[in-house]
């Protein structure tokens, strides 16, 4: 079996694949024609790609490639296919792990009904510190950032924060709660039924506010337990690191404004 | 005049469109010898830095341009396409066929390589500045901080991604269909083994690395939030998705290093192979293994203490099969008439040295450590002894075995015994005082350090600039080689077993025309 060359469509199909990244490049840097670009070169690509596979097929015609080996490449094939798929999937499955299991320092998605709050057990106390925290990219300030409480397994408790707009634009910032022992989770509820977006108008402040109940099935092996709330900007989210945000943060890192 | 340019772009045209399996497996071993001496060149420039506290002769942030830069081009650059070219020339070779499944395939799997590596780099000249975050490019420093170069990155990836996944493709239907008869599964010799498993590794991990890049490049421009908090996703989920990647990757670099050691050191021990069927259950057992530890790189990110020792376990487990590993090395040598020539020098300062790496690892696995030595230069040494005095070893010691056979000229085995002392020497100098400043409070992918880590970082600094003058004696010595008279036998090392042997040194363009009947064990 000694290959000839002429059939060989490496080197068109390297050039093409090249062309097709460098104009999702243009594309992602908001070039005019990026998206033009990237159309074409990705219609190149295919026309090679479809010309390859019509190689392909004459070999099989001319019974120069065994079933075998074509099955095969096929075969892989949809497998990349599926591993692919398979890491998508892994998105929605690891947000619903950490809500099912508390993985990863986050709250259980309790059924309510099933929630038990006993009585309050003022045998022990959990020493409970809660910490705000400002996401670099969010122009707000923060005071009372850290509290620290005892509770009694069993009793509910309210945590606020005065939050202040610095800008004199309207502000939607996001709360994302996270908690140390990560598998606390288990033991605390929530009760304000609070949306994660928080809205500020310009230079407006305001109290960030939660309520939980921490459960008396708390193990007595957690005596502490740390909880904190980290506020993000949700303005430009899907657009943050392109290039002129990027400059933005540097900048702003430079000057110092924006740092927590 | 007409002629000779036209000898000229023939014989450019050869290596640009040749499907050869010789020829691919010279372009992949000639490329990534280039470029680890430029990743190398990279990692010197970062020594000199760190050879002085204080700044020495870069900015910060190009010192950490340098640190991405250095290892994507060595993992992706060099080492994976360096252990391609063995799979290139020695699967054919070793298990009787005439080439490769899809040698067309074949030649784009190779020809993708240069122009992934100069995209990866072109953000050092334009569209940068360059990626800054390291190798492991975590969200949020590649997706919300990410410079512009980032994207480049990503997509460079994506070409990578897409030749080692041909490559494996290859190989897989390689092994599977053009075995000569008698070949069997069980009678493929350990190299072959090794690359056999990394290639259904490399199927099974590279298209999730290929999605991560793509989240982490629609979370930049294309209005997703995979990994951003602020718009719902959750940045930990990119470590889960790139160390479940990137675990078996380590795997994909050191299975067929083990592949070639298992080839040299029967070789030169002239014994078979000890435990030549426990060396594929071992392997395939790391293989499987490698999938349920990759938490072991995320133990302060806030996990689980049923998690964090589930994956602690689990990755101590993996002892047990490279133990076995090491053990059937120790034991062909055992009682073996040995001879040190230049391959097998190598070949048993690999088994020491990978498993002094190994070791550390075992210590980095350790929860309650762990939180002492993660992100520490101890990380760093544990990673460049496995690397470094594991793979690259392995490669160095596979290149002085097959050489002779590839091209029919033996090397200066003087100069080659040069290279192995100085290497292994200044190697060490380089990495164990990376361990001792780890294990003492110096983090890691810093330009800059306290005083008290001075000593040892300069004898670090010191000890990479031999070893990379020994390199370059490596590069001088394997191109003088090619001058050298063309007498080698078929044979070539008396004590060696296996198909490549029974051919000529150099073998014919187009060997094994008509498969060879194996009868009998390779090994015995
Ligand atoms: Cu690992």
């Amino acid at each position: 079996m000694i290959n000839t060359i002429q059939d060989n469509h490496a080197p068109l199909l390297t050039v093409t694949s090249l062309l097709v990244c460098i104009s999702v490049l243009l594309w992602a840097h908001d070039h005019p024609d990026g998206l033009g670009l990237f159309i074409g070169s990705v219609v190149l690509f295919s026309l090679e790609v479809l010309h390859w596979l019509w190689t392909v097929y004459q070999q099989k015609q001319a019974n120069r490639l065994s079933s075998k080996r074509l099955t095969f490449g096929i075969m892989s094939f949809l497998w990349v296919v599926l591993v692919l798929m398979f890491a998508y999937a892994q998105v929605p499955l690891f947000h619903t792990a950490c809500s099912a299991f508390g993985f990863n320092g986050k709250m259980v998605k309790h059924d309510h009904a099933h929630w038990s709050v006993g009585a309050i057990d003022a045998s022990r106390t959990v020493k409970l510190q809660a910490f705000a925290h400002v996401n670099l990219l969010a122009p707000v300030t923060v005071s009372n950032k850290n509290q620290q409480l005892l509770v009694n397994p069993g009793q509910a408790f309210d945590l606020s924060y005065p939050v202040k707009n610095t800008t004199d634009q309207a502000l939607v910032l996001r709360s994302v709660l996270s908690l140390v022992p990560s598998d606390v989770g288990h033991y605390l509820h929530r009760t304000d039924h609070a949306a994660e977006l928080f809205e500020l108008e310009p230079g407006e402040e305001k109290l960030f506010e939660a309520s939980f109940i921490l459960s008396d099935q708390i193990p007595k092996s957690i005596g502490t337990l740390a909880l904190q709330f980290t506020l993000f900007n949700t303005e430009g989210v899907g657009h943050f690191g392109s290039s002129d945000a990027w400059y933005e943060i540097r900048s702003k890192k430079n000057h110092g404004v924006g740092l927590d | 005049m007409d002629a000779v340019q036209k000898t000229r772009s023939a014989r450019l045209m050869r290596w640009v469109m040749t499907t050869n399996h010789k020829d691919i497996g010279t372009l992949y071993l000639w490329f990534s010898f280039s470029m680890f001496l430029l990743a190398g060149g990279m990692a010197l420039l970062m020594r000199i830095e760190l050879s002085m506290p204080g700044e020495q002769i870069m900015q910060p942030l190009f010192y950490n341009q340098l640190v991405t830069a250095h290892g994507l081009v060595m993992i992706f650059g060099a080492i994976m396409p360096a252990l391609t070219g063995f799979a290139n020339w020695q699967i054919p070779l070793m298990i009787g066929a005439s080439d490769l499944a899809f040698p067309r395939l074949n030649n784009w799997s190779f020809w993708l390589l240069p122009f992934a590596i100069t995209l990866l780099l072109s953000s050092f000249v334009v569209g940068g500045p360059p990626p800054d975050f390291g190798w492991t490019f975590y969200a949020p420093l590649s997706t919300t901080y990410g410079p512009p170069g980032t994207d480049a990155m990503i997509l460079a990836i994506h070409l990578l991604g897409i030749s080692s996944i041909i490559g494996s493709i290859n190989i897989i239907a390689t092994i599977l269909n053009l075995r000569a008869p008698g070949m069997t599964l069980m009678n493929m010799p350990i190299f072959v083994w090794g690359w056999f498993v990394t290639s259904f590794l490399i199927l099974a991990i590279m298209p999730i690395l290929a999605a991560t890049v793509t989240m982490v490049l629609t979370d930049r421009h294309f209005g997703t939030s995979f990994f951003s908090a602020a718009g719902g996703g959750d940045p930990v989920l990119f470590q889960h998705l790139f160390w479940f990647f990137g675990h078996p990757e380590v795997y994909v670099l050191a299975m067929p290093a083990f592949g070639i050691i298992s080839e040299i050191i029967p070789t030169f021990s002239r014994k078979a192979l000890f435990g030549a069927n426990c060396m594929v259950y071992a392997i395939i057992a790391i293989a499987l293994l490698s999938f349920i530890v990759w938490v072991h790189h995320m133990f302060t990110t806030g996990v689980l203490l049923v998690t964090q020792l589930f994956f602690m376990y689990t990755t101590m487990i993996i002892a047990v099969p490279t133990g076995i590993k090491v053990f059937n090395w120790v034991a062909t040598m055992h009682r073996g008439s040995i001879s040190f020539e230049p391959a097998m020098l190598f070949a048993i300062a690999f088994v020491l040295m990978f498993t002094f790496g190994g070791l550390s690892g075992i210590m980095l696995s350790v929860v309650p450590a762990d939180y002492q030595y993660h992100d520490s230069y101890f990380v760093v040494g544990h990673f460049h002894y496995v690397i470094v005095t594991g793979v690259y070893y392995a490669l160095v010691s596979g290149v002085y075995y097959w050489y002779p056979k590839w091209t029919g000229r033996m090397y200066s085995m003087k100069l080659a015994n040069w290279h192995f002392w100085v290497t292994t020497i200044a190697a060490n100098f380089t990495f164990m005082p990376m361990l001792f400043v780890g294990l003492a409070g110096m983090p890691r992918r810093i330009p800059d350090f306290p005083l008290e880590f001075a000593e040892f970082n300069l004898i670090a600094s010191f000890g990479s600039l031999v070893f990379g003058l020994a390199q370059l004696l490596f590069g001088f010595l394997l191109i003088q080689g090619l001058w050298r008279p063309k007498n080698v036998s078929g044979q070539v090392w008396d004590g060696a077993k296996g198909l490549e042997w029974t051919i000529s040194s150099p073998p014919p363009y187009h060997s094994f025309m008509d498969p060879p009947k194996v009868v009998g064990k390779t090994y015995q």
